[in-house]
């Protein structure tokens, strides 16, 4: 079996999967150098404006002045360097500089430091790195105010969930956010917020690489298709079928992990992935898990995964349905970019990003809950149980098929 | 021409037509719907009048209607004076021209001063616009232009306004669809095998590569102008069609547009911008038809291309947009920036607008996609290839 999923494996990266595994990597790689390079800038440790790919460099070294633990002592110390700064000077004459992809080696403390402030209205710009707060006197007082603001983000998210949480739900999730533990640790991280703003941004990529890859694996005019020989076997027949399927998932996988791949690289060679170990707090401000930064990237390649297995299962149903490759890429294409809208759709926050494969590698996996009673599921534990639904569903429907299979 | 038609036909097939004619009368009806919508009045019990009622008493109320002092100050007495419709209309432009004042706020002066403030504003946006950096003279220009405009007829045109709203994107639509028809030409099916007798045949290699390129445009042509022709007529129909020669500064969409033309030339305007968005893209399919051959390779370049398009459009990034996307199918479809970005380009010493130089560009570019897609099927003749 093992040997007759390795072929069926190796005849999938035919011609057309090659070339768009190689459109998807272009593209991706491309649409990377080309933002990260035009849009970004920030201010290095002399105080000089960087440009280009180098800022993150620059930054890197500027940050080093400011990374370690946010204790009493280091928001003592960073409201004071802040203070004197030339970023402080720079910022209050530059007001769209941080809104428009102006960095500074202050973001990552400070943007901490305006959440315990804004709360749910936290965003970026020279409006929210001020360190004006009462807050600041203590490390207590700060990390209460923190764990505040998480709780006004929970019940300020709460309103627009479709489902919402109930009071008792309410009182759970906010043990959990005192139960957050602090104190944080700070650093440079830009790499990796890069990797998980474009890791999304171009995560749909995959899907339209599946759409047409895998639509010929169970068709009947395709090279690689289903021919009257692999039919003609009497248990040879459900076998092969299983065999496709099993090599359709691991293809699905694997283009999954190319991409993955080629954002890491890139990501990698231009911001560095320094900053996984720090708090995922750091990127995630309302993230109620005691996890790192590179954990919480961890789970959204892994929903990532799930949700690039539920798009191959959907591709592989309508091939073995419709034995036509052409129109099983069509239709494949069109339940991709429908797929792909789901999210335009109002109302439905919090059902969207579990039950939609688009959805599966977003920030909802550390930010949302669902409850079992008065157990609180987070997304990351609910969207694999929904994705092996689905699979299960799809697989079905695939097997249902294989007996019924005639190529005339 | 014999073989152009066979060609033709060959890859309209009956059901592929159905299946095109389908997805046209379905999209047209669905946006027609949607424009339609927006034309209901609500209040708490749902529905208080409906589009009908609210379109024919626009029509009727703005027989002559200009925005000027004597209209603004009538529809202040009275806010129904010019019927719901036109009365919305009218409080729109105010509200964009006056930034964010309601009517009655306004003075005897500043109604007086309409045209001047509108001009006004524009110039203050071209001044502090730093990324496309204006030359005195080419802000000089805009303004000689800008002040031209010294009376508004508001004529009922709700049908102008609601093609205009949807027609770019079902433009982008219809041009993607009639290039996956013509991937059949050139792409090859590994179940019809045959490539080989069409390479041997002693004359007919040349011919029936010509042939099959006249196919691709001749049906794109055709079934752009047929389907064009159906979405216009069931978009425009329960609208009615007159407004065609009203100014588009009668939308607020386009109030500050420098382009004084009519709802008429706009939808020309935009059909051969279409137009020209369909030549690139049935160059570009069969360049890459011709290169990959297979079928459902090239369709998977070419979704992905767009696919690229799409996501350069999510994050807007001036430089990538005046050197790139401005040229490709996304944006051109994206009418509405061509009339109010006043983007320019500087071309040996002169400003050439984006308008203009974009069709230029991608018809160069939809040349050079030709030309080498020729070049690669008079090479694979020489050689005998058969890919």
């Amino acid at each position: 079996m093992k040997r007759q999923i390795w072929m069926e494996y190796r005849k999938l990266w035919n011609k057309v999967s090659l070339v768009a595994v190689a459109a998807m990597c272009v593209v991706a790689a491309v649409h990377l150098f080309v933002y990260l390079n035009l849009q970004y800038r920030s201010i290095d440790k002399n105080g000089e404006l960087v440009e280009g790919l180098a800022s993150y460099w620059a930054l890197k070294e500027a940050s080093k002045d400011l990374e370690g633990v946010m204790d009493g002592e280091y928001i003592q110390k960073l409201v004071a360097s802040y203070n004197a700064s030339y970023e402080k000077e720079y910022l209050a004459e530059h007001r769209g500089f941080l809104g428009t992809g102006g960095m500074t080696k202050y973001d990552v403390p400070n943007y901490c430091i305006n959440y315990a402030y804004f709360g749910p209205w936290m965003s970026n710009g020279n409006e929210k790195v001020g360190l004006d707060y009462d807050f600041l006197e203590s490390e207590e007082s700060f990390y209460a105010a923190y764990k505040e603001a998480m709780k006004e983000e929970l019940e300020e998210d709460a309103k627009y969930l479709y489902w919402g949480y109930s009071d008792e739900q309410h009182l759970v999730l906010n043990k959990k956010a005192d139960n957050v533990k602090t104190p944080f640790t700070t650093g440079y991280a830009q790499g990796l917020f890069n990797l998980r703003a474009w890791f999304i941004l171009d995560y749909s990529l995959v899907f339209f690489v599946l759409a047409f890859a895998l639509a010929g694996l169970f068709s009947r005019d395709s090279a690689g298709g289903v021919t009257e020989l692999t039919l003609s076997a009497k248990y040879g027949r459900k076998k092969n079928l299983n065999a496709r399927w099993m090599a359709g998932n691991l293809f699905s996988a694997s283009v999954y992990l190319v991409y993955l791949a080629v954002q890491i690289i890139v990501n990698g060679a231009i911001g560095t992935l320094a900053g996984w170990n720090l708090p995922a707090q750091m990127l995630w401000f309302s993230c109620l898990h005691n996890i790192t930064l590179g954990e919480g990237l961890l789970l959204l390649f892994f929903g990532g995964l799930l949700g690039a297995l539920v798009i191959g299962n959907i591709v592989m149903l309508f091939s073995i349905k419709l034995k036509n490759g052409k129109l099983a890429a069509a239709l494949s294409v069109i339940a991709v970019v429908l797929i792909r809208r789901t999210g335009s759709v109002e109302g439905l926050y919090g059902v969207t990003e579990l039950f939609s494969p688009m959805y599966f590698e977003r920030d909802s996996l550390l930010q949302l809950y669902r409850f079992v009673g008065n157990i609180a599921v987070p997304y990351f534990v609910a969207v694999p149980v929904v994705a092996a639904l689905y699979v299960a569903v799809l697989y079905t429907g695939v097997r249902l098929s294989y007996k019924n299979y005639h190529i005339n | 021409m014999k073989v152009t038609i066979l060609e033709c036909r060959r890859i309209t097939g009956r059901l592929i037509l159905f299946g095109f004619l389908a997805f046209v009368l379905a999209v047209s009806v669905y946006d027609s719907h949607r424009n339609l919508d927006r034309y209901h009045v609500y209040d708490e019990q749902g529905i208080s009048v409906t589009w009908k009622d609210n379109l024919s008493e626009a029509k009727s109320a703005s027989k002559g209607l200009y925005l000027d002092k004597e209209c603004m100050k009538s529809l202040r007495e009275d806010a129904d004076r010019y019927g719901y419709l036109n009365g919305e209309n009218i409080t729109e432009l105010i509200s964009g021209n006056y930034e964010g004042k309601t009517l009655e706020e306004l003075s005897d002066d500043e109604m007086d001063r309409f045209f001047r403030i509108r001009a006004e504003i524009i110039q203050e946006n071209l001044v502090s616009d730093i990324q496309k950096g204006y030359t005195e003279e080419e802000i000089e220009e805009f303004m000689d232009r800008a002040e031209s405009l010294s009376a508004l007829s508001m004529g009922y045109a709700e049908g102008w306004k609601a093609l205009e709203e949807t027609m770019g994107n079902f433009i982008f639509l219809l041009v993607i669809l009639i290039s996956v028809l013509i991937l059949s030409l050139f792409g090859r099916d590994p179940a019809v095998k045959m490539e080989e007798m069409v390479r041997s045949s002693r004359y007919g290699k040349r011919k029936l590569d010509r042939a099959r390129i006249w196919a691709a445009y001749l049906t794109a042509a055709v079934l752009y102008a047929c389907s064009t022709t159906v979405y216009f007529l069931i978009v425009m129909l329960p609208f009615g069609f007159e407004g065609a020669n009203q100014p588009i500064q009668s939308n607020v969409r386009t109030f500050f547009s420098l382009y004084h033309i009519t709802y008429l030339q706009q939808f020309l305007w935009n059909l051969f911008r279409g137009g020209v968005v369909l030549v690139f893209m049935v160059s570009l399919a069969l360049l890459v038809t011709i290169l990959l051959k297979n079928i459902l390779a090239s369709a998977s370049v070419i979704a992905i291309f767009m696919v690229l398009l799409v996501i350069f459009n999510q994050i807007y990034l001036y430089p990538v947009n005046h050197w790139f996307t401005n040229f490709m199918p996304v944006r051109m479809t994206d009418f509405r920036h061509f009339y109010t970005g006043n983007e320019l380009y500087r071309i040996c010493g002169s400003s050439v607008s984006c308008m203009s130089w974009s069709m230029v560009v991608s018809m160069i570019i939809s040349v050079s996609f030709l030309t080498a897609g020729l070049a690669a099927l008079h090479i694979y003749r020489k050689k005998g290839l058969s890919g």
